[in-house]
Order: C-alpha cells, then sequence, then structure tokens
C-alpha cells in the first residue's frame, strides 16, 4: 500500500484539555491550515484531537496504542516538562539497542514516549546495563 | 518540542500476528533498523509488540484512529476486502472533501483509509 501520509486521531470527551497539554506543556508544532486541534507528530504525520461520542472519562487501555516521539535532548525536554507538572512513569529507561526512553501520559492517561537514540550506550541484548 | 520520527508502538497479546497483518494484508513496508516488528506507514513508523497490560481485543477502538492517506481508496479497500478485511465504514463523503473508509485490524484497532481530492470539498 501506497501511503503519503499518516495521522492519528485522538479520541477525547474534552478535546479543549488535550489540546491545552500538547500546545502548551508537550508543545507540539501546530499543524498549519488543519486547525487548532492538530500537531505535528515528527516530521510529516498529524496528531488530530477530536471529540468522539462513544469515548469519554480516562483511556481504558493505556497501553494498547503509545505515541513515540523521536527527539534529541531528552534530559532537557523531561526537565522542562516535569517542571511543568508532569509525571513520569518511566525515566530514562535504557534499552539494549541505545535508546533511551522516558513515559508520560496525557490527562486522558494516553502513553507517550520520549526517545533518543544514542548508540554509544547499546549493548548485546540481555546484558544488564544502566543509564 | 520537534520530533525528529513519529512511531506508533501498537502493542496486543499477539504480536506476531498483528505484524503480520499490516505486512502482508494491508502492505505496509519494512522500516528497515527500527527492528524485526516496524513498518513504514508513509513517514511514519508502526511498531508491534506484547505488553503485560494488554490481551484480547481492543477495549475502547475509538479511542486511537489510525488514518492512511492513500491515492486510490477504491481500489485499496478492494484490495483489503478481497482478502477479508472488515470494513466498519465505506467511502463516506467529509465536509472538507475527504473520502473516508473504516476497518478494523486483527485486535479490533480502527484504522482509515482516506482520500483527499482539491475541489472535492
Amino acid at each position: 500500500m501506497e501511503i503519503s501520509n499518516t495521522s492519528v486521531q485522538l479520541a477525547t470527551s474534552n478535546p479543549q484539555r488535550l489540546v491545552d497539554f500538547y500546545r502548551n506543556v508537550v508543545g507540539l508544532p501546530p499543524t498549519e491550515g488543519m486547525g487548532d486541534e492538530s500537531f505535528q507528530l515528527g516530521p510529516a504525520s498529524v496528531l488530530f484531537i477530536v471529540n468522539h461520542s462513544e469515548v469519554a472519562g480516562p483511556t481504558a487501555e493505556p497501553a494498547r496504542a503509545i505515541i513515540d516521539l523521536h527527539i534529541t535532548g531528552l534530559d532537557a525536554e523531561q526537565d522542562r516538562l516535569e517542571a511543568a507538572g508532569v509525571k513520569f512513569l518511566r525515566r530514562k529507561g535504557l534499552e539494549f539497542w541505545g535508546g533511551v526512553i522516558s513515559t508520560f501520559e496525557d490527562p486522558d492517561g494516553n502513553r507517550i514516549q520520549l526517545m533518543e537514540y544514542r548508540p554509544e550506550l547499546a549493548r548485546p541484548e540481555g546484558e544488564t546495563v544502566t543509564a | 518540542m520537534k520530533a525528529t520520527r513519529f512511531c506508533l508502538n501498537l502493542t496486543s497479546g499477539r504480536p506476531d500476528a498483528l505484524f503480520r497483518f499490516y505486512r502482508e494484508c494491508v502492505g505496509l513496508p519494512r522500516a528497515e533498523g527500527m527492528g524485526e516488528r516496524a513498518l513504514l506507514a508513509g513517514p511514519a513508523v508502526i511498531s508491534f509488540d506484547g505488553h503485560s497490560e494488554v490481551s484480547g481485543g481492543a477495549k475502547e477502538p475509538q479511542r486511537y484512529l489510525i488514518d492512511f492517506f492513500v491515492e486510490d481508496l477504491a481500489a485499496e479497500q478492494a484490495r483489503l476486502e478481497a482478502q477479508g478485511v472488515t470494513f466498519i465504514r465505506r467511502r463516506g463523503r467529509e465536509e472538507w472533501g475527504g473520502l473516508i473508509s473504516t476497518f478494523l485490524d486483527l485486535d479490533g484497532n480502527y484504522c482509515q483509509l482516506i482520500e483527499y481530492r482539491e475541489g472535492a470539498a
């Protein structure tokens, strides 16, 4: 299948709260020309915050679909988010392949992971390492 | 925050089967260098993993809609239906000009094919 672009529609019963979170706290760039409730995910994909009649309250399955944002400068971004009151479930966890991962939740409990690839930290799978 | 790449991590009680669905049925190419269960969906990556908190079908599939923008929705829908994929919306027209069909993956997650043509609004 030839796909020109991919987007994620994240449904909520409180769109304004999620829009405020992703815009003002996470600091995702707005997507020009696609409305105030859309944000850039990476270089070309889009996150849409939408209302849905069958969605209410916090997510029932926070781990079912996780938004991974690959960034540089994870330390600084995590510090900035924590200073804004964001609670992290995982803090700078190191994967064997050299990924450093921090995980937090949005106001609906949806999970977002910040990922920074640091190849110098890669180790053989199964070997115990610390960040 | 500026992300250099976006990846949607879908977790499942049967990640291998879910990966095969997107690889062989939907027809997404592998995302080289991103692990054994990672596929390219346009500029994004979809990866598939198991998770201790996830099993069975999606309990709240309306929460996440995964949109795939394609050139020829009718052809892609026909190809998927021929493989037994279930569509719950067929070529619905949106006021902004988009044509949308919605199908379910093996876990019941909602995926949407979207075709947009200038002047169709």
